[in-house]
């Protein structure tokens, strides 16, 4: 693998990406074509898609509502994410902005009593469709959480491959994928001396790379970010956007953040949410170009959040 | 709330270690004084005594030198420190007592031997240990695998379901049950699927499960209770199925902590005796089938050995003192296990 993704084209790393399954992914492969037809059929449509092309990976999200049990926390959200491109989410504390990241991997429903109602479609599949193992979609869309959160019982390495390894793959080139995706993460140089330490030694911001890693090493088509850097000094805040940016070459990649600053220096688009009040559900506001978004907004609540003028 | 004046001293008058000896000294002697002329006292009487004024006399001293909120958190101190006192004695009387009487006996004759065809001096504990550890040890084997399992299950899956909370609440119940409970349980399952009176170290330890279940499925709930939800959230986030994430993440985190649950969990039940004298009897040989009529253990035989000394009663007194130092002796061992498995097994990232 390239030892330098910064430069690698799209088009170069979407064709390592095939072959990479053609000779890592076998075993995984044959054992979910068993376990599951539907799912099968919809990993090699996946498979077939030219990866290179304008709406790989684009989600679609149409009329989206989230609930924790009786208490319905985001309402009609219908938007479209752009592929390889960073979108933003940005809106007040308990708008439900980070409820609708999680929905998007099918993590909002591990919490008791939640769930959704609505269409998430990528690539052609709707992730909450009847037969759709949310298994499965998670490993095609990747999350990094707000604050970091290596596994303490797990070395550097051992985080990085917990993704493969965990879901029973043998891994033949361990410590290529090591390398490939700690790279990817900007880390490698920081932590290749001490790979078979504690994950957990690490400082808060190389955590947090170390977790990005961890969800790249799996290879997904969509990366999550909920509040990546809400926990970490501007230093490491710095190392995470360069990150993203270089990442976005292949990834497509929704990030929440309060940050506004953040979101017009990182994303292309960017989504506002907001509630109306307290026991109300958030509701998707405006949702364009980031530029447009900052410069000249249709809504005024955007314009008022934006200008800090909120509330 | 007043305020207080600009430039006003920040310094407080302090009574300093020496004076505070001092004063525990003068009430130290003023005890034994009032004492000495009363018929009857006691060493014991003496430091209560001197304790009492210790604590009243510190806190009018300090309320006149530091003050008000001073004397008051003196005279705090002084209760906790005394209730800890008071908590500890029974313990270090308990050990010492056990610790004199128990080494008399404590010799290869003892650990070794037996008491079969021994009347009067002499004889052994050996059929004691060996059945006090097969019991205990069929007892765990039983309840660590069912006592995790019901923990993962109350945390893992059942959250919020009221099937969950039935279970938690007769995990509750069976806590409260009386040992001797659990042993007429025993006798009474095995007598009827086997014959009346039949005793064994198997019913012992199907009596000592009961009790043991219930402290295994709370400590381990705790424990995965105390990994953090981040981890699982991590896990899942990269497409691990859930069994998996509570096998290779949620388990190896709370580890330490389960180890330290068990080996608690044994500790309690290591001496239980009443179930026992139910379920498995006494024996004075060594008996190694778990299956097949009565076992000794450590618990009974020291029980016995009060309740029917025999001839000598001496020598059987001393065999059960030697016994129930054993039996501590085991329990300390198990605690000094627990704490070394716990460091072991903590990940270096947590330490």
């Amino acid at each position: 693998m390239s030892p330098e993704p910064a430069t690698t084209t799209a088009t170069e790393q979407s064709r390592m990406d095939a072959d990479d399954q053609a000779t890592t992914g076998q075993a995984g492969q044959a054992d979910r074509d068993a376990a599951n037809p539907e799912l099968a059929a919809m990993a090699s449509r996946t498979d077939s898609i030219d990866r290179t092309g304008e709406d790989t990976n684009r989600i679609d999200i149409t009329d989206l509502d989230l609930y924790y049990g009786d208490f319905k926390a985001v309402e009609g959200v219908t938007m479209s994410i752009d592929p390889r491109a960073v979108t933003a989410l940005i809106g007040p504390s308990g708008c439900g902005k980070s409820t609708f990241l999680r929905s998007l991997n099918r993590l909002h429903e591990v919490i008791p009593g939640a769930y959704a109602d609505g269409k998430v479609v990528l690539n052609g599949n709707d992730l909450y469709g009847g037969k759709v193992d949310p298994v499965l979609v998670r490993r095609k869309i990747g999350m990094v959480f707000q604050s970091p959160n290596p596994f303490p019982t797990m070395s550097v390495a051992e985080n990085v491959l917990a993704g493969l390894r965990l879901n029973a793959k043998k891994v033949p080139n361990a410590d290529e994928v090591v390398e490939k995706s700690l790279r990817g993460a900007n880390l490698w140089d920081e932590v290749k001396d001490r790979l078979d330490r504690p994950g957990s030694g690490l400082s808060g911001g190389q955590q947090q790379r170390l977790c990005i890693a961890r969800a790249i090493a799996v290879e997904p088509d969509v990366l999550l970010m909920d509040e990546p850097c809400s926990a970490l000094d501007p230093i490491s805040t710095l190392a995470i956007e360069d990150l993203i940016t270089e990442l976005k070459e292949q990834y497509t990649i929704v990030i929440v953040t309060h940050n506004m600053q953040q979101a017009a220096r990182v994303s292309d688009k960017t989504g506002f949410f907001n509630i109306e009040g307290t026991g109300r559900p958030g509701h998707l506001v405006e949702y364009d170009k980031t530029e447009t978004m900052f410069t000249q907004p249709a809504e005024e609540a955007t314009l008022n959040y934006i200008s800090g003028r909120f509330g | 709330m007043q305020k207080s004046t600009p430039g006003a001293s920040l310094e407080t008058n302090k009574l300093s270690p020496l004076q505070l000896g001092g004063i525990v000294a003068v009430a130290l002697l003023i005890a034994i004084a009032v004492s000495l002329p009363v018929p009857g006292t006691n060493v014991t009487m003496v430091v209560l005594l001197a304790g009492v004024i210790a604590v009243v006399a510190t806190y009018v001293i300090s309320r006149r030198v530091e003050g008000r909120r001073h004397a008051q958190d003196r005279i705090v101190t002084g209760l906790v420190t005394a209730s800890f006192v008071v908590a500890t004695l029974p313990l270090i009387s308990l050990i010492y007592t056990t610790v004199s009487r128990g080494t008399n006996r404590l010799d290869m004759e003892f650990l070794t031997g037996t008491m079969r065809n021994v009347v009067g001096e002499g004889g052994g504990v050996s059929q004691a240990i060996l059945g006090t550890l097969i019991i205990t040890g069929i007892a765990t084997v039983i309840s660590v695998p069912i006592g995790i399992l019901v923990a993962i299950y109350l945390v893992e899956y059942g959250r919020g379901q009221s099937l969950a909370k039935g279970i938690s609440w007769l995990v509750d119940v069976m806590t409260g049950i009386p040992s001797i409970v659990t042993g007429l349980f025993a006798v009474g399952l095995f007598t009827a699927i086997f014959d009346p009176g039949y005793r064994s170290g198997f019913a012992g330890s199907i009596a000592l499960s009961v009790l043991m279940i219930p402290v295994v499925v709370r400590t381990v709930e705790e424990m995965l209770r105390l990994v953090p939800m981040k981890l699982r959230e991590a896990s899942y986030g990269l497409g691990v199925p859930r069994w998996r994430t509570i096998l290779k993440i949620v388990l190896p985190t709370a580890l330490p902590g389960i180890v330290t649950g068990v080996i608690l969990a044994i500790a309690r039940v290591v001496g239980e005796t009443a179930p026992l004298l139910l379920a498995t009897g006494l024996s004075d040989e060594v008996n190694l089938n778990p299956f097949d009529g009565r076992m000794a253990s450590l618990p009974l035989f020291i029980y016995n050995s009060y309740i029917t000394p025999g001839v000598t009663v001496q020598a059987s007194y001393d065999r059960g003192w030697s016994a129930a130092l054993l039996l501590l002796i085991l329990v300390g061992v198990l605690f000094g296990l627990a704490r070394l498995l716990s460091a072991a097994l903590t990940p270096k990232g947590l330490k």
